[in-house]
């Protein structure tokens, strides 16, 4: 997540500063940061996942019995596997042809489009990946997985 | 099934998933799935590929740089010179820190766009020093999470650069109107403050001191360097309001660098991990409420909510009052933008229809829209000072009500008198 962020802060911070200065500005700073923008959104997603601290409206989940509060924890896990299939499934078929129509990104000359696009399915894998895991290790030791809102902030 | 039994068979699921405790962007991620899936409204595939494209658009990009600039100003120590001088500024008033504390969010909004980077920042600098002065911790925690609200009213801000992109306004002019409604709802937050403060005997008023407070403005000279080039750098026209923000994270990443020396490199990537992880809360929500929007749309959901708002909407007064009771419904179970994005292309024309100012009646959305950060079941800044505090959130809720009528008073005002969001535009 550092990179991207630092690539966006830079991107857009500094093409403000050589547009004031030069009167001038890369055409693929504002597209590039865009995709960065993008990637680290769903990558911070993950990272939620992981952590199980999402937002959310827990004031009745955590008065419920444990049983119920870990099946809670169970579906949330499973719908975000099945949202990630879905995403993951979708989102390649437009990789896909980007890939096939050999589409750059926006102001560059060469640079793949379809890189910049599999970086949502990339990421949406990640989502499947730390989801999963916190379904394996519900079901394995339910006392230890992270309790919702155990991530930050 | 019939394209109507699945949208209530979701709504239903999505509302009992959401009421027992499952994430918001969850709901939203599953209500919109379960429709496409199961009826011909939309193609699954644009559910697939709103991930792809819901998060695409440039104006979107100020809300992780806002997020930046406020850990960067707290990390270098720019944060606690700001706070130290609204506390010297303020020690003749009854419950001297948590007003400071109000007064200290509205001069940190103005550097930072984002609620919830000025809810966390002064969330984390005044709750521990309240707490110390004997203040009740619930109560601290409420007036970070309510002092929050200001961060996206008084400019620059992430709500007014949304609503401008999308309903076609200028933000620039959104960041002028902002500038009074802003302070209002300051002022009204910080006598609220007060009054509790002096009920519960909590930090008695103090001699002030004009050399101390000249001293702690000098010290805090590059906290309003910074809103100097925030406010002058949109205002002068040198820079887009989105380049703004990042204009101002790399002004916080030196003056914490190079002047106060309060930010070490070495912390550098820390406090750019911890603003990720607050951009991966809000920004998938985001994302998927642009699909959400284009679900409603297909359905006919604007359509079906203009022709049901219209027959109650003749005349400006029952409009005005009609598009506040919906926000502030909106907003108490959707996050800010996404509010935006799907309510107001719906209100704003029948506002408009019924003679109320295109810009007041974006004062008076955002406003009403900033109010639901601190509304529960979804009160995002009450979320952010939970987690900072480990206090429960219904408890900060309920000890944030007081400022919540405040607020609301100022919202009230705010929508009477379109002068105090036009005046400064000279409408």
């Amino acid at each position: 997540m550092l990179p991207l962020y630092t690539f966006i802060a830079l991107m857009i911070g500094g093409e403000g500063i050589l547009r004031y200065i030069t009167s001038t500005q890369t055409q693929w700073g504002g597209t590039a940061a865009i995709q960065a923008f993008i990637f680290l959104s769903w990558v911070g997603c993950a990272y939620h996942v992981r952590h199980r601290s999402h937002l959310s409206f827990d004031a009745i989940r955590n008065r419920l019995p444990r049983k119920l509060r870990l099946a809670g924890m169970v579906i949330d896990d499973l719908i975000w596997l099945v949202l990630s299939g879905i995403v993951i499934y979708y989102s390649w078929d437009v990789v896909e042809m980007h890939r096939m129509l050999g589409a750059t990104l926006e102001g560059t000359d060469s640079f793949p489009q379809w890189v910049a696009s599999a970086t949502v399915p990339l990421s949406w894998a990640l989502i499947a990946v730390r989801a999963l895991q916190d379904l394996v290790i519900l079901l394995r030791d339910p006392g230890g997985a992270p309790q919702p809102g155990s991530g930050s902030p | 099934m019939s394209r109507d039994t699945v949208v209530l068979i979701a709504s239903v699921l999505a509302a009992l998933l959401f009421v027992f405790g499952t994430p918001i962007v969850l709901c939203m991620g599953l209500w919109v799935a379960i429709v496409c899936s199961l009826s011909d409204i939309l193609p699954l595939s644009n559910f697939g590929q709103s991930a792809m494209f819901g998060l695409k658009i440039f104006a979107l990009l100020a809300m992780p740089l806002f997020i930046l600039t406020g850990d960067l100003i707290r990390a270098g120590g720019i944060a606690v010179r700001l706070t130290d001088f609204a506390r010297a500024a303020f020690k003749f008033v009854p419950g001297q820190l948590a007003v400071a504390t109000t007064a200290a969010c509205g001069a940190f909004a103005a550097i930072s766009g984002s609620n919830a980077a000025t809810a966390a920042t002064m969330g984390r600098i005044m709750i521990p020093e309240m707490q110390r002065r004997g203040y009740e911790p619930v109560f601290a925690a409420a007036t970070a999470a309510s002092g929050g609200i200001v961060g996206v009213i008084i400019p620059p801000s992430l709500i007014f650069i949304v609503y401008g992109v999308l309903l076609g306004l200028s933000p620039g002019d959104l960041f002028i109107a902002g500038i009074i409604p802003g302070i209002l709802m300051v002022a009204a937050m910080s006598i609220t403050a007060a009054v509790i403060s002096k009920r519960n005997g909590w930090d008695p008023p103090a001699r002030p001191s004009l050399r101390e407070t000249g001293a702690a403005a000098w010290r805090a000279n590059l906290g309003f360097l910074g809103i100097i080039i925030a406010l002058a750098g949109i205002f002068g026209g040198f820079f887009s309001p989105t380049e703004v923000a990042g204009v101002v994270v790399l002004y916080g990443l030196v003056a914490g660098l190079l002047f106060t020396r309060e930010l070490k490199l070495r912390d550098v990537p820390a406090v750019f991990l911890e603003s990720a992880t607050i951009n991966g809360l809000i920004a998938p929500i985001v994302g998927l409420s642009i699909i959400l929007q284009e679900t409603f749309t297909a359905i006919g959901v604007p359509a079906l909510m203009q022709g049901f708002l219209e027959p109650m909407m003749h005349g400006y007064w029952p409009a005005v009052l009609t598009c506040m009771a919906l926000i502030l419904i909106a907003g108490t179970i959707l996050e800010s933008v996404p509010n935006v994005i799907l309510f107001a292309p719906i209100l704003a024309p029948l506002a408009a229809k019924a003679g109320v100012d295109p810009i007041h009646f974006a004062m008076i959305f955002c406003v009403g829209d900033a109010i639901g950060f601190i509304t529960p079941p979804y009160g995002l800044n009450l979320f952010v000072i939970s987690g900072i505090t480990n206090l429960p959130y219904m408890r900060i809720a309920m000890r944030a009500m007081p400022y919540l009528i405040s607020v609301l008073i100022a919202w009230v005002l705010i929508a009477v008198f379109p002068q105090l969001s036009l005046v400064l535009l000279r409408k």
